[in-house]
């Protein structure tokens, strides 16, 4: 064999031109093949499925699916819990509840009514007061009491107004068990569903 | 009827009662079983429905509509139960350290609306064995087939934790009708 290192240009003579190409290919054959591979590209895409999983569903669903069998388990084991009811319970349940709605108490305006009983109960706890000072202090020691004696000049009607207006329930109850015994006689003048009907509204 | 239109009628003085009225068919039934299944005894769960239905017919103008009516419903029964069973235990001297209501357990064989037999009895007393709130979830899943969103509405707990109480519960109830058989 002839050594090829020593005559340069005869050893490019006989080496494979690098530059042409042994090899053929078919006439507009990349340019197909362009096309074909962009192809399957589309082909290979359209095969992977939408759909994604949650994070360790495989494990989650093995899960799911052991707590499936052991709740079946369980219901071919107790069919049904063994609970009855009373025969026509269910019938009667609305009927009941409906009746206890209608009793709940009604809801009644911050502003209280100043009807002519909490006027009748107020002069009630005027004239009582009246009375008390009356017949307890005297009209010396009002004289030398001037928080008594403001309080007799102001009409009685004013006080009854007053009364009528700003006593809470607590304050009448308080002044009532202050007023001396003869009190009482006072309540004897009104029915107890006056009375009744009074304590409801005051409330 | 839809709850939206419930709500609408409920809204209107004209329209409340019969709205109500409507509302209790349509739930009465549900929440009544679902308290019983806790309670186990009739006569409580009467009590305990017609109060819960009370405070429906109280606060239902307040409802908004930021979750479904019966889960709401469902709650207000789910907090009157815990509460009357709180209540009991205190009553019994049982510490409310006891999460489960073992003492229930008497209720069965006393009540004379129970007329299950030892099969049923026996799945009385594991789901006994359970802490309430696990009880009251797996009654939810289990019996009423509620989905976990549902469940998580109604008890405040995260869907992730109750799948995992539900799990632990029915393993439980599992292994407590095996080892009784």
């Amino acid at each position: 064999m002839r050594n090829l290192g020593k005559d340069d240009k005869a050893d490019r003579d006989l080496m494979p031109d690098n530059h042409r190409n042994m090899f053929s290919v078919p006439e507009g054959y990349f340019t197909s093949l362009r096309q074909d591979i962009m192809a399957q590209v589309k082909i290979a895409d359209a095969g992977k499925s939408p759909f994604s999983t949650p994070e360790n569903y495989d494990q989650q669903l093995r899960e799911d699916i052991l707590l499936r069998i052991r709740e079946e388990e369980i219901r071919t084991r107790v069919s049904e819990p063994g609970f009855v009811v009373p025969q026509g319970y269910f019938e009667n349940l609305s009927s009941d509840i409906l009746s206890k709605t209608s009793q709940e108490p009604k809801v009644l305006p911050i502003r209280r009514s100043t009807g002519w009983l909490s006027w009748a109960a107020a002069a009630s706890v005027a004239a009582a007061v009246s009375m008390f000072a009356w017949f307890y202090t005297g009209p010396t020691e009002t004289e030398n009491n001037p928080i008594q004696a403001s309080i007799e000049v102001v009409p009685t009607d004013d006080i009854i107004q007053y009364l009528a207006y700003y006593s809470e329930t607590g304050d009448l109850i308080t002044l009532s068990e202050r007023m001396p015994d003869r009190a009482e006689n006072f309540s004897e003048s009104l029915s107890s569903e006056e009375i009744e009907a009074y304590l409801e509204n005051s409330i | 009827m839809d709850d939206a239109i419930i709500l609408q009628k409920f809204a209107e003085s004209n329209t409340r009662e019969e709205a109500f009225g409507i509302l209790l068919d349509k739930y009465q039934q549900k929440i009544y079983w679902h308290v019983r299944r806790f309670v186990l005894d009739h006569d409580d769960a009467n009590d305990l429905v017609q109060d819960i239905f009370i405070k429906v017919w109280k606060n239902l103008d307040k409802f908004r509509a930021d979750a479904q009516l019966y889960t709401w419903i469902y709650r207000i029964a789910t907090n009157e139960c815990i509460t009357f069973l709180n209540k009991k235990k205190q009553n019994l001297n049982i510490s409310l350290d006891d999460e489960s209501s073992g003492f229930l357990a008497d209720t069965l064989t006393e009540t004379s609306y129970f007329n299950g037999d030892q099969a049923q009895i026996r799945l009385q007393e594991a789901l006994l064995t359970l802490p309430d709130k696990q009880r009251l979830v797996f009654n939810m899943k289990y019996f009423d087939d509620l989905k976990y969103e549902e469940i998580s509405e109604i008890v405040g707990t995260s869907v992730g934790a109750l799948k995992a109480s539900y799990h632990l519960a029915v393993k439980k109830i599992e292994r407590f009708l095996s080892e009784t058989d």
